[in-house]
Parts: structure tokens; sequence; C-alpha cells
């Protein structure tokens, strides 16, 4: 049996409303440092491995952890955000900006579109969780964190809850209702194991990230659909 | 979701009175209520506000309970886990079959 904690990665400067540059080097912020660090002290054993997606943010978030188990091989897989949005929409752009845009994609509801250079269709972003699944399922760790992002995450779940990698657009339509179903807050984990071939899931923690400045517990939103 | 907490607390008795031995439980329920188990575990919460009901109803939307399905669910060290709605027993599926809840 593996445990796997999908994690997402601390709170980005997109996250925070900043103007990004390009959605594979949009760095985390300082409040997103905490989290990683809570995140890297809540670990009561060792992993055996440590994935992260090629974007900078998880690479950040995985930092602490990394630190605290310098002996653990590190891999990137393909569990990066889903990116439907061109590279060059993001030039400069804030989340705000970014909504109107996002709203087309979303109503065009074509699993095959594709923004542009850098994005990449609903299609492709559900063949990546198939890749993921099967990676899972061959897994010989007994115990590996993944550091990912909120709406790669959400789509994992979902192809597993429906058992499901079809994309279609009746499915695109039923993700997008999945994106406000689910919250997954910065630096949450996602815990899951894989048994005799089967995934199964203890939901989505976030009591290892307490404020403790102010002594209550962050519950940090992301039910966006904005890429 | 005072009988979706309800239905959790049952759980994590019959495992308490189980002890090591494995019980099996069979419960046969009903679309809306099993996605709204599913939910609440995922969310690990059952609080009540305009904000939970709106997401789940979006649950709702994003995924189906085709009639026949089993969702395993299984208690360890009182945590609760479940699996994805399973159909491969059934035969004789449709999309529109499917759909029906």
């Amino acid at each position: 049996m593996s445990t796997v904690w999908f994690i997402r990665h601390g709170e980005s400067e997109a996250n925070a409303g900043l103007p990004t540059v390009d959605p594979s080097i949009t760095p985390i912020t300082a409040k997103g440092e905490r989290q990683a660090q809570q995140v890297a002290q809540t670990f009561t054993q060792s992993p055996d491995l440590i994935v992260t997606s090629p974007y900078q943010r998880t690479q950040q978030t995985a930092q602490p952890t990394r630190a605290r188990f310098p002996n653990v091989p590190h891999a990137e897989w393909p569990v990066q955000e889903f990116t439907y949005l061109a590279s060059a929409r993001y030039q400069g752009s804030t989340i705000e900006h970014r909504l109107p845009l996002s709203d087309a994609y979303w109503q065009r509801n074509d699993p095959l579109y594709i923004d542009g250079a850098g994005a990449e269709s609903f299609a492709d972003l559900l063949a990546r969780v198939e890749i993921v699944q099967t990676k899972l399922m061959q897994l010989e760790a007994e115990f590996v964190p993944i550091f990912s992002h909120g709406r790669f995450i959400r789509a994992f779940v979902w192809a597993v809850l429906t058992r499901s990698t079809e994309a279609n657009a009746k499915r695109m339509r039923q993700f997008y209702s999945l994106i406000t179903a689910f919250s997954v807050p910065n630096g949450s984990i996602l815990k899951l194991c894989v048994q005799n071939s089967e995934i199964w899931f203890n939901g989505i923690h976030t009591e290892h990230l307490s404020d403790t400045a102010l002594g209550k517990v962050i519950r940090d939103v992301d039910s966006s659909a904005v890429g | 979701m005072i009988r979706v907490r309800l239905i959790q607390d049952r759980l994590q008795q019959l495992a308490t009175e189980a002890g090591n031995a494995d019980a099996l439980v069979l419960v046969f329920s009903h679309a809306w209520f099993i996605r709204a188990v599913i939910w609440t575990l995922m969310m690990q919460s059952t609080e009540l506000s305009a904000q939970q009901m709106w997401r789940l109803h979006h649950f709702a939307a994003a995924s189906s309970v085709p009639n026949g399905a089993i969702s395993k669910v299984q208690v360890r060290a009182s945590e609760i886990w479940f699996t994805g709605m399973s159909t491969a027993h059934l035969s004789l599926m449709d999309d529109e079959w499917l759909d029906q809840t």
C-alpha cells in the first residue's frame, strides 16, 4: 500500500492578486513560505520520494520539506496547474484582469480548444491526470508527497471519483461545477492511499495550517476558475 | 447535514464495536445522500452555511451516481476513507442511463 499526499502550493503572488509574468515562474509570497514551513513540520515520518510539478511555486513550497529530509529523492511529475490561457495573456496581468478571458474560455466549453502558446486543452489536462494515475498504480514507494496545484488536484479527484478521464463537452461543464464544489486552500493536503489498484481518499486537510500569531486556522479559499 | 453527521458517527461506532475484526456493512441509499456523504468527507466538514450549500449543489452537478453504483468506505484508526463510484458490476450501461439518479 502506498500513501500519497497531494499538497497545494503555498500562496503565490498570483493568488495574492499581484501581476504575473508567466504561470510557470510565479513565485510564492512570504505567507506562502510560512505555509510551506507548516507543511514541512506536519510530517511524522520520512517520505520515500518527494514529487513536485515543473512550476516554481511547487518547488518553492517543497523546499522546507526537502531540507528536512535531505536524503529523500526528488522527482518532477506532470502535476502542474491546468493552464488554459496562452502565456501571452499572463504578461503583467492579475487574476482580476484575466477574469473575462477565463469566463470566455469556460463558456466556449470546447475540450480540445488551445488558447495559444503555453496553453493546454481540457483534454490535455485529463491526459496528464491519467498519466499520474498510472504512475500512482506503479508506485513502489510507501509514502510520497506530491506538491501540486488547485485545479490539477481537483481534476485528479474528479477523475477518480467518476472513474473517467474522458474529455467531452458534458464532462467539461461538469468539471467547471466541480471547481466551485471543492475548496483546496494553499498548503492544504489531500490524503489518499493506493491499495490493490484502487485509490482511497481521506479528504482535504488544513489543520496543520494555523496562523500562530492570530491563533486561527488559515482558510484560504480558492474556488476560482480563473487561470 | 445532520443526517450525514449521524451516518459518519455510526460508521465510527461500527468500527469501534468490530474492534480488530473486519465487519462488512451494506448501506443501500440514494444519489443525493451518497453525494453529501462523499462531499463532506472530502471537505472534512459538515459545517452549515450558504456557501457550503452552494458548493454541494455544484458537486451534485459535477458527479453522477448511477443506479446501482457502489462507493466503498473504510474506517481505519478512526479515519474514514472512501473510493470513487464503481459501476464495474453493472452491465448494459449507456450515458442516458448513467445520468439517472
